[in-house]
């Protein structure tokens, strides 16, 4: 897993860096341009017929790009029989054209909608599926479509012959020339890139993104993996399934032949090439495989062979793709979710803007060190409907005593391996319960159980009186738990900032079309969550490198990012399991502080550690684990005389 | 230096496509040449069909540029790639008609040569069509300007049913396709042809079902044939699965006759097979290009051994050849390069146009007339000789 | 029920050589994480290496060394020759790939795959190639009434031996202990001190060379050979892999014997053109039930 992170962060853009301005800018250049080009593409004098249908074809892989880069690109789901959902589309649109004359265009949604059905009803079973299981399966519903098409079902698809005899589309004129092809395809890419891109910088395209970049943070952070990686491959399918319809009615045949293995391997070469979640790379790597075996086609029997070696080349010398997608830096996503609406009418609290947040959070961050309790910010004013936030609330304080979370009677074992049982456990609103015990004692698999990763065998987890066990790990965060890891799992190829924001995902709610839409509701929802996230990346100390990629930031701080991200969702109960592993000396007492503050300010917090002077400086109460079970508990104090705490733990590792 | 590169990829592709440009407008015809373009599956799945295909085209064109040429020009050749595949096939054939060629020989397969009929229909641009055999592509759709020199579907499947019944006097018949447009189609008509013995109860068709091409193991699918002791066994797809059935299907202990399909049997197969259950094998083909006799088809054998050391070793290329000879005639008898005047002439007037493989007319719906169809038999040497009863 | 037997030999015959293929894949899996497309294409270079060899120089290999003393050397050149291809395919296409990850890995294996494949057709051509009666032996007999080939028993026997001898390797040997340890985590094997890049090296010369072997047995049986041929083995073994439960040695060998089985029963009791359907219908069904495979293992997820 690990090592698959390391990678990962390697195949997704230069570290360190957002995408800086002198990059954007060259890349508006270079976008503006293209338009330009591929708008007077047809219109130039020595373009013929030829040249504008390979710009068509292009066109058609370039959407189909597209809509693989939403399950590849952005979710990380290996697809490779993406041409199934394209050849739906192409087979609704055929049938019910030929069958009941219902016009081209009126199929188009008719298409995106069946194909988007069609991937619903068939990854719905498999969506749980991991990597390469994943692959084989879509390869197997590549295979299945293109197979039953060739073995006409009910007479529908005409067998290995196919379909012919589509119409062609009729938008104000009938559109029958290369031309207005071009132009009716270019002019739906060019809407798609620009939904998508909205979509991209949202609530719904981070969530992808936390799932391509480590799907256990993501869900345990508040997202609902399985209901993004389907809408992943619905919203995907359907955009194939358009591609399919418009290409139906300029072939105006269709047949089994144009929905092969190979076309869906190329369609994964396009999305690579591009690079992975970049819009514009989709399109330039459409362009790269259409063109490119157009240009070695003298060459004849040589020219895949070519091919083969230029994507071979490719990967060896631009393994992120042509167009890496860039990240948004803070500012960026601030200025696309302001109007001028927004800006006049900002309610009272919440109006501070970044600076001024900034500048107040750097200072409450240096109080913070000197071990002071500083309640910095009042933003979360703007929806005091919500519950707690990072900063204290002085009405949580009158029920410090209140239990929060109960653990009963809790057992897992793996495979004949007993990991926890009969576990009994207590944690009290407003205060630090530490959880220690020998390596392999079950402390983390405690931890899973409460935050949903695993679901226990016998027992059950209370949280405010009620059964969470058998809850999913988002709901689990939604309800106000959230946590860290012990070994790292933060976002490492998208930004600090974006990182965070993975926290408030649970406190939001804009879907899809108000995503693309970019509704008002959305907008509020947006900036609420920025200012939120920036609020948190400011209490840990984070706010300068709010937009450089999590992967460049040195280890300790990436531990702090994980704090500032599980605050970021609104806890009431925060779970952190070895914190100050990997932190020095001077950090831990940072660390101990931080933790204080935080519990001063009305939060609640269960951590593992093996440091006991931090267990020592922060706990009010102490559980000690042993080969699954709880031994002992009581304030730390007392656990050091424990005859069986030592035994077990103290006296052989602090001897 | 992500800019950099980025630049310079970019910079390259723009290039590249600008070059690609320019030799794409290379077109327009000089005037003193015919242009005659060639729409065949250089590369793919079929690249072998494509190649010989453009052989023997140049071949053709060479015989006929040797003898004169068309309306006192030479006819030159345009070769564009289909690559068996429909996308590709529009395209190529788009290019055909940016070149501004005279007429299109093309295609290879009819699911591929659908839409570039589609194509040159849309720019009336006359095409021939030398491999696709499907029924529909003259029957569905009327089609002014598609005309193809190889036989149908349907007269073939009504040929081996004929035959099968009549000659043979099989009882119970086996017929195995690969789901492929051609196998299918040829499987489906012979299936058709059958129909009215079935009724009568003359004959029962025992098994009907696909192989997965590309595959090298049927024995499961010899083995259920052989459970169904058929009398006589048609295979209507293509060589290298007939060779490995056949081979598989006399391992597994199945000794009814083969019959192929026109695709199935050639000098591959009784490589692939091994002569010693080639041997006997028989085939619904039209006329080869061995049996033809005619001054053409000496012609076209003998520069053909001459300039690639063998014969093509399937029919198609020879229709391919033929193709050009009906358009190069029907050029001649128009009198002019007008697409409308060609088609009209391709229909009303080829009295006396000859290719490799006889006269060359057309019906109304562009299929080529008298296509006679012959059973043909691997003798023991290996050599396809036409079936003596 | 003698033709549900021999339909059960038929599937074992292509099921061996699914299993043999899909031990490769399956080995470089488990160390490398990475599906390597190119795979099938090699057993198709294998195919074809072991056709020129034996039909080249007028047959002087078999001439001299006998029919059975001649295949048995080729088999053994091909294996060292297509070993060689495996090798510097790692080399050339994934080791400089590797840091990029697992993506650009696919990317760079379908490059590599397709790079062969039209190699293949650019050095032997398009058409497909017979090897000729000559070098194959042939003899038929009947065995408890189920027709089979002398080249098929010895198909089944050479493919089992090698399933068996791999199998060894890799469950009793130290070096197999190795290729275990960097399949189940390449990082501890590392600070364990097993050489990783020399796992790397031993996986891509064992299964290429394993599955060249494979491919010039399979021309051999079947007789014909095409250069597109890889691709038909390679899905098909891959898919065998995955229902072993990839990365598993002996699952793949058993991924590859069921595939082949059920094919064969599929297309022998139901229907050859719906065959490959219900193949991958019941691939996801199986999937859909055990995640991981038949046996794979079911791990935990490591939080």
């Amino acid at each position: 897993m690990n090592l698959s992170l390391s990678l990962l962060k390697r195949i997704l853009g230069t570290p360190g860096s957002s995408g800086g301005g002198d990059e954007l800018r060259r890349r508006r250049i270079i976008g503006i341009a293209a338009a330009v080009i591929f708008a007077l593409f047809p219109l130039l004098p020595f373009v013929d017929n030829y040249w504008i249908d390979v710009g068509f074809y292009v066109g058609i892989y370039a959407l189909l790009g597209l809509s693989l880069n939403i399950v590849l690109g952005e979710v990380g789901l290996f697809d490779l029989g993406h041409t199934a959902f394209y050849a739906i589309g192409a087979y609704v649109t055929a049938i019910l054209n030929t069958r009941f004359h219902i016009p081209i265009l009126w199929l188009l949604p008719v298409s995106a909608i069946a194909a988007g059905l069609f991937a619903w009803l068939v990854t719905a079973p498999v969506i749980h599926l991991k990597g390469d299981y994943l692959c084989i399966v879509t390869i197997g519903i590549g295979e299945i479509v293109r197979l039953s098409m060739i073995n006409n079902p009910l007479g529908l698809t005409g067998g290995p012959n196919g379909i012919n005899g589509i119409d062609n589309p009729h938008f104000i004129v009938p559109i029958l020339s290369s031309r207005q092809f071009y132009y009716l395809l270019w002019a739906i890419i060019g809407l798609s890139a620009f939904l998508l891109t909205r979509l991209q910088r949202s609530r719904v395209g981070r969530a992808w993104n936390y799932i391509r970049e480590d799907e256990t943070a993501a869900k345990a952070l508040g997202v609902n993996v399985r209901h993004y990686k389907l809408s992943a491959f619905v919203l995907g399918a359907a955009l194939a399934g358009v591609a399919g319809n418009i290409y139906a009615s300029k072939q105006m045949s269709i047949s089994p032949e144009s929905f092969t293995f190979m076309e869906s391997s190329l369609l994964f070469c396009i999305v690579l090439l591009g690079g992975l979640g970049s819009i514009p790379g989709s399109v330039l790597g459409a362009l790269a495989v259409t063109v490119f075996p157009e240009i070695f086609r003298p060459f004849a029997k040589y020219r895949l062979m070519f091919f083969g070696l230029a994507l071979l080349l490719m990967m060896i010398f631009k393994p992120g793709g042509i167009l890496p997608r860039l990240r948004d830096s803070g500012e960026r996503l601030k200025k696309v979710v302001e109007t001028k609406k927004a800006r006049s009418s900002k309610p009272g609290a919440g109006c501070e803007d970044t600076a001024d947040i900034l500048k107040r959070a750097n200072s409450a961050e240096s109080a913070d060190r000197s071990g002071s309790i500083n309640t910095i910010d009042r933003a979360d004013n703007v929806d005091t409907t919500q519950r707690s936030e990072c900063s204290a609330h002085a009405e949580t304080g009158g029920a410090q005593d209140k239990l929060l979370l109960r653990i009963e009677n809790l057992g897992l074992s793996f495979g004949g391996v007993t990991a926890v049982s009969d576990m009994d456990l207590e944690v009290v609103k407003g205060r630090i319960t530490a959880l220690i015990g020998p390596n392999g004692a079950g402390k983390t698999t405690v931890f899973n159980i409460i935050t949903g990763i695993y679901r226990p065998m016998s027992g059950r987890v209370l949280l405010r009186g009620e059964d969470i066990s058998s809850r999913l790990p988002h709901q689990i965060a939604k309800a106000g738990v959230a946590r860290t890891f012990q070994n790292i799992r933060i976002f490492p190829s998208l930004t600090c900032l974006e990182n965070v924001l993975c926290g408030q995902h649970s406190r939001g709610k804009a879907g899809f079309a108000a995503s693309m839409l970019r509704l008002a509701s959305q907008r509020t929802e947006e900036s609420r969550m920025l200012q939120k996230a920036q609020t948190c990346l400011a209490r840990v100390g984070l706010s300068d490198s709010a937009d450089s990629l999590a992967s460049a930031l040195p280890y300790g701080k990436r531990r702090y990012l994980e704090i500032a991200r599980a605050l970021a969702a609104e806890p009431e109960l925060i779970v952190l399991d070895e914190p100050s592993s990997g932190l020095n000396d001077a950090e831990t007492l940072e660390l101990a502080a931080l933790l204080k503050s935080l519990v001063a300010e009305g939060l609640t917090i269960f951590l593992i550690e093996h440091d006991m002077n931090l267990v020592d400086m922060v706990s009010d109460h102490v559980v000690v684990m042993q080969s699954g079970k709880k031994i002992a508990e009581g304030p730390m104090c007392d656990m050091r005389q424990n005859p069986k705490v030592i035994e077990a733990y103290l006296g052989s590792e602090e001897d | 230096m992500t800019i950099k590169k980025t630049g310079l990829v970019l910079g390259i592709c723009c290039a590249a496509l600008f070059l690609a440009l320019l030799a794409g407008c290379g077109g327009g015809g000089s005037g003193k040449t015919v242009k005659i373009a060639l729409q065949a599956p250089i590369t793919g799945d079929y690249a072998y069909e494509g190649q010989m295909a453009k052989q023997s085209v140049e071949v053709a064109a060479e015989l006929i540029n040797k003898a004169g040429g068309v309306l006192g020009k030479q006819v030159e050749l345009v070769i564009v790639d289909d690559a068996s595949n429909p996308k590709d096939s529009a395209l190529a054939a788009q290019k055909a008609v940016s070149q501004k060629v005279a007429a299109v020989i093309g295609s290879y397969g009819s699911s591929v040569t659908e839409p570039a009929a589609d194509i040159y229909e849309k720019n009336k641009m006359v095409s021939v069509g030398y491999g696709c055999t499907a029924v529909r592509l003259t029957m569905d759709k009327e089609r002014k300007y598609f005309f193809r020199t190889c036989g149908r579907d349907d007269a073939q499947g009504l040929f081996f049913g004929t035959y099968a019944v009549e000659t043979m006097g099989a009882k119970r018949i086996a017929i195995m396709h690969d789901n492929s447009t051609f196998a299918k189609g040829v499987a489906d008509e012979a299936m058709k042809a059958l129909e009215p013995y079935m009724a009568e109860g003359k004959t029962e068709v025992v098994y009907f079902d696909a192989i997965t091409p590309k595959e090298k193991d049927f024995s499961a699918a010899v083995t259920k044939l052989r459970e169904t002791k058929p009398d006589v066994w048609y295979f209507t797809g293509y060589y290298p699965e007939a060779g490995l059935l056949i081979r598989q299907a006399r391992d597994a202990g199945l000794d009814c006759p083969f019959i192929g399909g026109n695709a199935a049997i050639n000098d591959d197969f009784v490589k692939i097979a091994g002569l010693d259950v080639a041997a006997g094998a028989l085939m619904t083909q039209e006329p080869l290009v061995t049996d033809v006799t005619t001054d053409i088809a000496s012609q076209f054998k003998s520069l053909y051994q001459e300039k690639f050391k063998e014969l093509p070793s399937s029919p198609w290329p020879v229709y391919a050849a033929d193709a050009l000879y009906a358009i190069v005639g029907a050029i001649d008898k128009a009198g002019k390069l007008d697409s409308d005047a060609i088609a009209e002439a391709m229909r009303t007037k080829m009295d006396g146009v000859q290719g490799v493989t006889g006269a060359l007319l057309f019906s109304d719906r562009g299929d080529r007339r008298d296509v006679p169809y012959k059973m043909y038999k691997v003798d023991p040497e290996g050599k396809l000789v036409v079936a003596e009863l | 029920m003698s033709t549900f037997f021999e339909q059960l030999v038929n599937g074992l015959t292509v099921g061996s050589f699914y299993a043999l293929v899909a031990l490769g894949y399956s080995m470089v899996y488990g160390v490398m994480k990475l599906i390597n497309f190119a795979h099938g294409d090699l057993f198709a270079l294998g195919a074809y290496l072991g056709y020129s060899l034996l039909t080249g120089a007028t047959g002087k290999i078999t001439a001299s060394m006998g029919l059975w003393g001649g295949i048995g050397f080729t088999a053994l050149l091909v294996a060292l020759s297509v070993a060689l291809a495996g090798v510097l395919v790692e080399r050339i296409a994934y080791r400089p790939v590797y840091p990029s990850g697992r993506l650009s890995l696919v990317v760079s294996a379908l490059g590599m795959a397709i790079f062969i494949q039209n190699a293949i057709m650019a050095i032997w051509g398009s058409r497909p190639q017979a090897f000729p009666a000559s070098v194959v032996p042939s003899l038929r007999f009947s065995f408890f009434g189920i027709p089979v080939t002398l080249l098929q028993v010895t198909i089944l026997g050479i493919s089992f031996a090698l399933m068996l001898i791999i199998w060894l390797i890799v469950e009793k040997s130290n070096f197999g202990a190795a290729v275990r340890a960097s399949a189940l985590d390449r990082e501890t094997a590392i600070l364990l001190g097993i050489d990783v890049r020399k796992v790397i090296f031993f996986v891509f010369a064992l299964g290429p060379g394993l599955g060249g072997v494979a491919g010039l047995m399979n021309g051999l049986y079947y007789r014909a050979i095409s250069f597109n041929m890889g691709w038909n083995y390679g899905l098909k073994a891959f898919t065998a892999t995955i229902l072993g439960g990839i990365g598993n040695i002996p699952g793949a060998m058993l991924g590859g014997l069921i595939l082949g089985v059920v094919e064969s029963l599929l297309a022998g009791y139901v229907s050859g053109a719906w065959k490959d359907v219900f193949v991958f219908i019941l691939l996801i069904a199986i999937l859909i039930f055990r995640p991981t495979g038949l046996l794979g293992e079911k791990t935990a997820e490591k939080v």
